[in-house]
């Protein structure tokens, strides 16, 4: 630890935390029942809003249904406490098993449908809560809600007001520790490249959908048990509890706190929760304030107060010196992963695709063969990222085929594709730019060196085996790449666009592919970059590796590849192959570096 | 249970479609606000309640009469709508990066804003509107149809074809469909594209009063009648289409018949919880809606 980390800004706000902490658990000991009843409930709350905080800021995903969850918590708490006679405690697992089983059914939809659809079908789902209850009146009690819940006890010891207070603060307390492990898990960093470059996780051979079923897993956890201590803390559980009002509370926090603050979203939570308390949670005081509140804080900061503060420094390195592998040697990394491909190891038949009337592909036939550098080389317009686009399994050819390495995979989805070896960068570089570089390599990694699911709850230190060999690797990569090392612990969205693009390639050589299509890598890079890049991508060729290149930077393209596939509106008009041994350059090419040059 | 009987169905049919057209009038709001802007704006569903509480104010509280009343009234309701635009959205639009989902916020805000402080000033109970036609049903056949569900129906289509007019006749029209299709196409085109996104939430706050005006007598005015038309006029627009008049229309329809049509099966708390069932059943087999489009994806 060193002095800035002990005396600076990060030591203030753990100050800071901890008082608030003690403070809060003063509250029972000097203020009214009632009061303390209150608190009681604002903190239930807090944990709630984390819950959605997880998931609509850290993993993207518009969800606002986890009143339901906690609903569900709540409810089948009382029901099974009241009903069956389970014993308090026994309850916390049935509630969370069934908070993520809501969560579940409120992102099935979410798997198909998308943004705003989800926002608004998880909306409505809360605003019918109290439908729900009168449908299911025998089971939940309709309007009355169920009531007669035991009281909570430890070990048959039972816990008393107070002890309830300080169960309350603890489950607050850990439902932070949480959320913040969690963003600073892999977990974490596949869900923020959910938000933020689903395609990058999808070239990187992670599916979507079980990325956000377990977004949804996760922030059911913090719902689940909120709505399971509501029940003892509430002592009825009826469908007042749940209202739009509350929902609004939930969003306001968490809208408020934008990404990566957790602790703004408590704070806030408390405090327009606690507007509520004060002027009385069923007065019309309520929702006017916090609707108010709501569009002020969006229009004044629409991502939220965490994108006014400054982006995170270097400070927060989560390297550490000593576990840095000394494997620096670039050839030696790529003789030990040396892969032998098949010949071709990529087969184009008839690859034709139309978007409305406008021919984009028209039957473009080609064959790649290993450890080989193709140029794919035409104007603006002339096919090239719909080829790759096609051959990465993010578009469909309305006719022809594509094999990689002798499998048919047309049909298959990109994290299939990626999953057989073919990786791909983007054109705008899809990076999560509030993270540093080296996680945003670590999205490459993920698929070979995961972190346990015990990391979710646990954080780090339950990981260290898949983080000691995701930075090994990273370093490996960041070596190869010729970049350096302090760039990796820095923020990706400080770097230039062509630094960003070099961060791709390494995400897309994290994946360990046989074949890496690469969008116009070399654009906005200057001289001394594009060497570098030219002498990585030889590495990576000599290895074996097939690399697909599209680039309009002609001598680049003339001194780097072996073959060169020329396409002008989608066909193909040129093929060279062995074009360093060409003496006369076709015609068609020559247009190509009459256009690059000139 | 007991089967209703077909005479009772058919006049629930009826009382549906006509329902069903006031749905399709803020199903209209939302097309029209999502044609020119890509958002969907929750806020119309508090203009609702507006013209509920107007039609109240000007028949019953002032007694000018209908006429004067809903002309008085829709003219609020369009000051409203360009004003809401005002506040919950152009200050967030272009913004950030996810400004669709700010939007949501936002507008879910104002909608909460405006309802509570309704709630605040006519209180919480329902207020008794009178019909704006008397006279007893008249017989359609054997099914007794209520006068005020025709006129319903007959404001709904007029409003429909000068809509449809507009739309293919005006430059305005033009512009909105041309948004549509290239959003940022039409920015380059150097049209004055806030002006048109003015007047688009103009006229889907005036729908929406519109509705609100034509439903009062059935629903009377309260300050929670919105709330239920949020859920209607989004289904309708989503399972009808997105972006598609007709199918605003052809979804309201559905979603009328269903909401007039659940009770006489089961208990009236079922009606949104089918609505909602409805809705994401269609959404998952048509995620473009009965007579919507898909758009291409792009990289």
């Amino acid at each position: 630890m060193t002095y800035r980390d002990r005396l600076g800004m990060p030591g203030l706000a753990r100050v800071l935390r901890i008082s608030a902490v003690v403070l809060a658990a003063a509250i029972p000991f000097v203020a009214s029942p009632n009061t303390a009843f209150r608190v009681q409930l604002m903190m239930l709350y807090a944990v709630a809003a984390l819950a959605m905080y997880i998931c609509m800021e850290v993993a993207g995903e518009f969800m606002v249904g986890h009143l339901l969850i906690v609903a569900a918590g709540a409810y089948v708490t009382a029901w099974t406490n009241i009903e069956m006679g389970v014993p308090p405690t026994l309850t916390l697992p049935i509630a969370v098993l069934s908070g993520a089983a809501m969560a579940l059914l409120l992102g099935l939809p979410g798997i198909r449908l998308s943004g705003f659809y989800l926002a608004l079908f998880s909306f409505f789902a809360v605003l019918i809560i109290p439908d729900l209850a009168k449908i299911t009146r025998p089971l939940t009690g309709g309007e009355f809600g169920l009531s007669g819940i035991e009281g909570l006890s430890l070990f048959g010891v039972d816990m008393g007001s107070r002890g309830l207070y300080l169960t309350v603060l603890v489950i607050l307390v850990l439902a932070y520790l949480f959320t913040r492990n969690l963003i600073r898990t892999a977990w974490g960093t596949r869900f923020m490249a959910m938000r933020d470059a689903p395609q990058a996780l999808q070239a990187a051979g992670l599916d979507l959908r079980v990325t956000k079923g377990m977004a949804y897993l996760a922030s059911s956890l913090p719902a689940s048990v909120a709505g399971w201590l509501l029940a003892f803390v509430n002592g009825v559980v009826f469908p007042g509890l749940f209202s739009l009002g509350l929902l609004i509370v939930l969003l306001a926090a968490v809208v408020a706190a934008g990404k990566n603050m957790a602790g703004a979203v408590v704070a806030g939570a408390l405090l327009f929760s606690g507007w509520g308390e004060f002027v009385g949670p069923f007065s019309e005081w309520n929702p006017l304030g916090l609707g108010v509140v709501l569009i002020l804080v969006v229009i004044a900061a629409p991502s939220g107060v965490g994108a006014l503060r400054p982006p995170a420094g270097r400070a927060r390195s989560d390297t550490s010196t000593q576990e840095r592998s000394n494997a620096t040697d670039a050839e030696a990394v790529l003789v030990e992963r040396e892969m032998t491909l098949p010949d071709p190891v990529l087969r184009l038949t008839g690859i034709r695709k139309a978007f409305g009337g406008n021919t984009a592909l028209g039957g473009v036939d080609a064959a790649f063969g290993p450890g080989r550098i193709v140029g794919l080389v035409g104007a603006n317009g002339s096919g090239k990222t719909t080829l790759v686009n096609v051959i990465t399994g993010f578009l469909s050819p309305d006719e022809g085929e594509v094999e990689v390495a002798g499998i048919a995979v047309v049909g298959s989805s990109p994290h299939q594709i990626a999953r057989m070896g073919v990786t791909r960068t983007f054109q705008l570089p899809q990076l999560v730019d509030d993270i540093s570089v080296r996680r945003n390599i670590d999205v490459g990694l993920l698929r070979q060196y995961p972190d346990p699911l015990a990391a979710f709850v646990l954080g780090g230190r339950s990981a260290r085996g898949p983080v000691r060999d995701r930075r090994m690797a990273t370093d490996r990569i960041a070596t190869l790449l010729r970049l350096d090392v302090e760039v990796l612990d820095r923020p990706a969205g400080e770097l230039s666009l062509g630094l960003k693009r070099i961060v791709e390639i390494g995400r897309a050589l994290a994946t360990g592919a046989g074949v890496l299509c690469l969008d116009e890598p070399a654009a906005g890079l200057n001289e001394d970059e594009i060497e570098a890049l030219g002498a990585t991508l030889r590495d990576v060729a000599a290895s074996g590796r097939t690399v697909v290149l599209i680039e309009h930077h002609m001598s680049f393209v003339l001194e780097l590849c072996d073959d060169v596939l020329v396409l002008d509106h989608g066909q193909v008009s040129a093929w060279v192959p062995d074009l360093q041994q060409v003496t006369a350059l076709p015609e068609a090419l020559q247009t190509h570096v009459g256009l690059g040059v000139g | 249970m007991d089967l209703p009987s077909l005479q009772s169905l058919l006049t629930s049919f009826v009382a549906g479609l006509g329902m069903g057209s006031t749905y399709a009038l803020v199903a209209l709001g939302f097309t029209l606000v999502y044609s020119a802007t890509g958002y969907f704006h929750l806020g119309l569903a508090s203009f609702v309640t507006l013209g509920t509480i107007g039609a109240y104010l000007g028949v019953v509280q002032f007694e000018a009469g209908w006429t004067v009343t809903v002309l008085g009234v829709l003219v609020v309701g369009a000051a409203c709508g360009a004003l809401s635009e005002r506040i919950a959205v152009r200050p967030v639009r272009r913004r950030s990066t996810h400004d669709r989902t700010a939007v949501i916020v936002t507008t879910m805000a104002l909608l909460v804003a405006v309802d509570s402080i309704a709630a605040l000033t006519f209180g919480p109970d329902r207020l008794r509107v009178p019909p704006y036609l008397d006279g007893s049903p008249f017989m359609l056949g054997d099914i007794p149809v209520r006068r005020i569900f025709a006129i319903m129906i007959i404001v709904m289509l007029v409003v429909a074809v000068l809509l449809e007019v507009v739309m293919r006749r005006t430059d305005l029209g033009r512009i909105l469909r041309a948004s549509h299709d290239d959003p940022t196409g039409v920015e380059l085109l150097g049209i004055n594209f806030d002006r048109v996104i003015l007047v688009s939430f103009a006229m889907a706050g005036a729908f929406a009063t519109l509705a609100g005006l034509m439903m009062s007598p059935v629903t009377f005015a309260s300050a929670f009648v919105g709330v239920d038309l949020l859920l209607y006029g989004f289904a309708a627009m989503a399972i009808g289409g997105f972006g598609s008049f007709n199918g605003a229309i052809l979804g309201a329809s559905v979603i009328g018949v269903v909401v007039a049509t659940v009770p006489l099966f089961t208990t009236p708390s079922a009606i949104r919880p089918f609505v909602l069932l409805l809705l994401v059943g269609t959404l998952l087999v048509r995620p473009a809606g009965l007579l919507g489009r898909v758009s291409a994806r792009e990289i």
